[in-house]
């Protein structure tokens, strides 16, 4: 049961890397934000199964807070790019 | 007195007819496993609610790569967000419900469960919420999508586009 616990965490993680080529590529300030909006989602996915793989409860708080982070400032840089209109 | 064990049995009313066995009668008679006690109903059980977890981890993983893939290889802004919505729901159903059936196994600690439950909450509320807001903001600074642009557009009905 262990084996498979590592394999979500360690493909959860593989896929939030993969994501970096979008954040550095991306052509509009949104892409970027999108794409930083789901490394967090991604990792906060990892987090729990490593959560389970250590036997300890406290990294589920972790996720909690990191994918609050990815939300929270999705939202605000979203209301910022509405208003700058050029 | 009568519940004074006597040779290994306690003469307890249930146990004075045969009906209950010690732990380690169990255990040699080959009914419970050593380590944890458990009889071979629970150990089947055990191993589909195994298996159950690693077909929705399969199925969280899957998913979740389609997210990805469709991110990296998508030429526009909007299909990158359509594509990024496969991450938030399915990848987050599959991991979080293969985190409780493993939970469950593993016997962590009740509050797991309730903290699994507000990540699966928070991550799927707040991905809606979020791609609306992105998508809301590159509609305004006036970006469309390539070629045709929108198949039905309700923002330039509305009058919401600044025309």
């Amino acid at each position: 049961m262990n084996t498979v616990i590592v394999i979500g965490a360690i493909a959860y993680t593989i896929l939030g890397i993969l994501l970096f080529i979008r954040l550095i590529k991306g052509p509009t300030a949104a892409d970027r934000c999108m794409a930083a909006d789901m490394i967090d989602n991604l990792i906060c996915l990892a987090l729990v199964f490593y959560a389970l793989y250590s036997g300890r409860t406290i990294y589920l708080d972790i996720a909690i807070v990191t994918a609050l982070l990815g939300f929270i400032s999705t939202t605000f840089v979203a209301r910022y790019l509405e208003r700058r209109l050029e | 007195m009568l519940w004074l064990p006597v040779n290994g049995r306690s003469l307890c009313p249930e146990r004075r007819h045969g009906m209950g066995t010690t732990w380690r009668e169990a255990v040699q008679s080959g009914q419970a496993s050593a380590e944890t006690g458990r009889s071979g109903m629970e150990m089947e059980m055990e191993v589909v609610l195994f298996i159950a977890a690693v077909v929705l981890l399969i199925g969280g993983i899957f998913f979740a790569a389609v997210g990805v893939i469709g991110m990296l290889r998508f030429s526009d802004f909007y299909p990158r967000a359509q594509a990024s919505t496969c991450i938030t729901t399915l990848g987050t159903v599959g991991a979080v419900a293969a985190g409780i059936i493993l939970a469950a196994l593993s016997s962590l600690a009740a509050i797991a469960y309730v903290k699994l439950v507000i990540i699966a909450a928070l991550i799927m509320i707040s991905g809606a919420v979020a791609s609306h807001a992105l998508a809301k903001s590159t509609y305004k600074r006036g970006h469309r999508p390539h070629g045709e642009g929108f198949v039905k557009d309700d923002y330039k009905e509305d009058g919401f586009d600044g025309n």
